[in-house]
């Protein structure tokens, strides 16, 4: 009786462990990822981009490759020449993953038929290298999962060496980014707008508050030692191509997610970032760059400001580096920033300027400045100090050669710190 | 009430403990003598002095265990005899580097403040930011990720018109025993056993009869095939491998027990382990590198032997590259990537990237593998290929990515039997 008894559950477990181990993905006819791809040509080649998000790739390859850690890019290469090219997969991320490693990884639990067919698949639908000429040539590239924007470069290269870069910014959908949600057209009414020259500019920035506030404006938070001024678009390119990520809003899932890393110490890069004020609202835009753990980040928040420099708008914002977690009576846990933010103030000129997206910067004053000694505090009571500066950066969407970087000597900062 | 006092008498005992452990001592930089190691260069009037700490030296200097955490100090002077001031960016050096009050704070833990403000205070100080004005010498550290085996990093100085000087160091960090380091390059061949050419076809030839597979100890069975030939010096080879982050590996006779390694908690420290052996020409691989992802999960290796080959003076190297792949569900267990050509177009790729590469080809020798009927390799694993081993030339000078040339010997369409999704338009 027993003894039935187990195997009636033996089966039951087979089947259902077969039943997972099924391997099912869908032709690409059936998931319309590709509605959203975007083409670039240069000569007589076609390059055609598409990146499917969670869902459509679980669709297309039958297993969720994303909680794998893989993110497929569709590309679809048009070779009109009378040479072949060739498609540079370490180009587009150095990280990238071979066919058979995106489908190890991927694989179902015990060695079943599926999970050959599952090698199979991946391989038969990868990007190939070579592209004869006449011909179209389409598939998959394995790579590291971003969510929000990917930003990566196609380079292909003929057989005279000639190199063409395709470079694509492809938004995917799953993500909800703090952006999207602001309205940047009805921010200012035409009267608001003020338009200045260099000097007014200058002055302008000086007059700008120091600091941010809470949300009453009662009390001063982190300083706003940053200034982009850039078109909205070059702005955010500027930073995810400097490896920059997008921020989440606050939401259920989001919360949860930033709840999980925080405990664990997992790596979720999109976490929310908590509002800070200035003219009256919370930042516009957050972008954050994490390194090992949620602890160790650096946070920068943006606003757009009502001026117009050169026909451009002007963002004011503010940087810090997260260097670890602290407890408070206010919030219970913060993250505790690094005090000199000016070190973190200086690693964003550096880091625009070696991703090429910095034609000019510059510093002026402001924020007034605090010494090592004597620091001022934040609104969750961290303490910084700084030479008072804030850094002006101009950005653009064409890369800009590290040689070619203009300082515009408005201020300079001081050569020692005062402690 | 008796209970009480020892209760406290207790906790005083506990507190004293805590804090006699908890100082903080570090020692003044003229007591370590880490500077013997120092590596100058010069360019333009200004001239740069570099370091790299080891872990008794990092810990020595500034009282705390910075390996541990996977920090390694680079101490840099930097000597402006110039007439214009010149700056010195840290994300030239490593983008990711740690700033001093970051370090300091990740050892706050359970010092007192006043220890702690102390950190802070000595952090700062000896952190290496900023100008540099004309006429004077400053030094201090830059707190990078920790790198064994060879670092390699670049040291940029913008001056005035934001000219750029870049000074690049190769500085290998005392503390671990690599593959190559005890082999003795020119007692490997006799004088009668080097093999000269300088006829293009000739050499040809003799790749195309180099033994398909390194093989086990004995030489009775073939193993991973020996998809991979390098042209040029030893030292420009190993100079591009370690500027592309390809790690050194321990040597497999001297390789240091766990207990030296820099530290168990640094997940990282895999990165250096042995690669095992294979054979040719009756030795194990005179140098392994490998190339780790930030998981691990997924890494490449690469074996090199000194061939008795030289072409046009030049040594020529055989080689064998493979990528390896985490079975999941099972612990530690690797398998190999199956399609062998994958990591062979990878370090071509690789070495592209790296402006070391004059020209590249292909040769036969391999012995073509299809998917359906695989070779197999020493431990059984299946591997598949076209059948080319890939020849890599280098140089000194950089390459632009244009002007590498293509040696039109075979040309790889894919593995037999491979179907290609190619459609006419």
């Amino acid at each position: 009786m027993l003894d039935s008894g187990r195997v009636v559950f033996a089966v039951i477990f087979i089947v259902t462990v077969s039943g997972c181990a099924t391997f099912n993905p869908r032709p690409l006819e059936e998931v319309p990822f590709r509605e959203r791809a975007q083409t670039k040509s240069e000569g007589n080649v076609t390059v055609t981009a598409a990146v499917p998000s969670a869902e459509e790739s679980r669709r297309l390859f039958g297993v969720s490759i994303y909680k794998r850690g893989v993110q497929p890019i569709w590309l679809e290469i048009e070779n009109r020449d009378e040479e072949p090219v060739y498609f540079l997969p370490a180009r587009l991320d150095p990280d990238y993953f071979s066919p058979f490693e995106a489908a190890y990884v991927s694989h179902f639990a015990y060695v079943t038929p599926a999970n050959d067919e599952m090698d199979r698949y991946f391989f038969k639908r990868r990007q190939g290298i070579r592209i004869s000429p006449g011909t179209v040539r389409s598939g998959f590239v394995y790579t590291p999962v971003d969510e929000g924007t990917k930003a990566f470069n196609v380079a292909l290269v003929g057989e005279d060496h000639d190199v063409r870069t395709f470079t694509f910014f492809i938004n995917v959908p799953g993500l909800r980014a703090d952006h999207h949600e602001v309205d940047f057209e009805a921010l200012y009414s035409k009267k608001e707008v003020i338009s200045y020259d260099e000097e007014g500019l200058k002055e302008a920035l000086e007059r700008l508050p120091c600091c941010t506030t809470n949300k009453k404006g009662t009390e001063e938070g982190d300083p706003l030692n940053l200034v982009v001024i850039g078109e909205s678009e070059d702005v955010f390119y500027a930073f995810i191509r400097a490896g920059w990520d997008e921020t989440e809003t606050i939401y259920t899932a989001s919360a949860f997610k930033t709840t999980l890393s925080f405990l664990f110490g997992g790596r979720y890069r999109y976490s929310p970032v908590s509002g800070l004020y200035v003219f009256g609202r919370p930042q516009d835009v957050a972008f954050q760059k994490v390194r090992e753990s949620i602890h160790e980040r650096n946070h920068l928040r943006l606003w757009l400001s009502p001026m117009r420099f050169e026909g451009k708008p002007v963002w004011v914002g503010q940087i810090s580096r997260d260097i670890g977690v602290r407890f408070t009576t206010k919030t219970i846990v913060t993250h505790k920033i690094d005090p000199d933010v000016d070190e973190t103030r200086d690693f964003l000129i550096q880091d625009l300027w070696y991703s090429q997206g910095l034609p000019k910067f510059a510093f002026v004053k402001g924020v007034g400045a605090a010494p090592m000694s004597k620091p001022r505090g934040n609104l969750t009571g961290d303490p910084y100090f700084t030479d008072g500066l804030r850094t002006v950066l101009w950005v653009c969407g064409d890369p800009v050669d590290l040689e070619d970087v203009e300082f515009l000597e408005w201020e300079v900062p001081p050569l020692e710190k005062e402690l | 009430m008796r209970r009480g006092l020892i209760l406290i008498l207790l906790l005083m005992l506990c507190f004293v403990t805590i804090s006699s452990c908890a100082t903080f001592h570090p020692r003044p930089i003229s007591e370590v003598p880490f500077r013997e190691r120092a590596q100058t260069q010069c360019e333009n009037n200004v001239c740069v002095t570099a370091v790299v700490l080891s872990a008794e030296e990092s810990e020595a200097v500034f009282g705390l265990p910075l390996y541990k955490k996977g920090i390694q100090p680079v101490w840099l002077e930097i000597d402006n005899k110039d007439e214009e001031e010149v700056w010195f960016p840290p994300v030239g050096l490593d983008p990711d580097y740690f700033a001093p009050l970051e370090v300091a704070y990740m050892h706050h833990g359970t010092f007192s403040k006043s220890t702690n403000e102390r950190m802070d205070q000595y952090l700062h100080e000896h952190g290496l930011r900023g100008r540099i004005a004309p006429g004077l010498v400053r030094s201090g550290f830059v707190f990078t990720n920790l790198d064994m085996g060879t670092k390699a990093f670049n040291v940029d100085l913008v001056g005035e018109d934001h000219r750029l000087r870049t000074f690049t160091f190769f500085i290998s960090v005392p503390g671990m025993a690599v593959s190559h380091q005890d082999v003795e390059w020119d007692a490997l061949y006799k004088e009668g056993e080097i093999v000269s050419y300088d006829d293009e076809e000739d050499l040809r030839r003799a790749l195309e009869n180099l033994p398909c597979c390194a093989t086990n100890q004995e030489g009775t069975k073939k193993g991973k095939p020996l998809n991979l030939v390098v042209i040029g010096k030893g030292s420009d080879l190993y100079h591009k491998l370690i500027r592309r982050g390809w790690d050194e590996t321990e040597s497999l006779e001297k390789g240091t027990t766990s207990e030296r390694r820099p530290s168990s908690t640094f997940a990282k420290a895999y990165r250096y382990a042995p690669v095992s052996p294979l054979y040719l020409y009756g030795r194990h691989q005179d140098a392994a590198f490998r190339k780790t992802r930030k998981t691990a999960d997924e890494r490449n290796h690469l074996r090199l032997w000194l061939s008795p080959i030289r072409y046009k003076g030049n040594p020529v190297w055989v080689g064998q590259i493979s990528r390896d792949i985490k079975v999941r569900y099972l612990p530690n267990t690797f398998r190999l990537e199956p399609l062998v050509d994958e990591a062979r177009t990878y370090i071509l790729q690789d070495l592209w990237f790296s402006q070391g590469l004059e020209k590249f080809g292909y040769v036969k020798g391999v012995g073509a593998a299809s998917m359906s009927e695989p070779h197999l390799e020493l431990e059984g694993a299946p591997y598949f290929t076209d059948g080319y081993r890939v020849v890599l030339w280098l140089s000194s000078r950089p390459v632009s990515f244009s002007d590498v040339e293509v040696v039109h010997w075979e040309v790889p369409y894919g593995i037999p039997g491979e179907n290609e999704t190619i459609s006419r338009p």
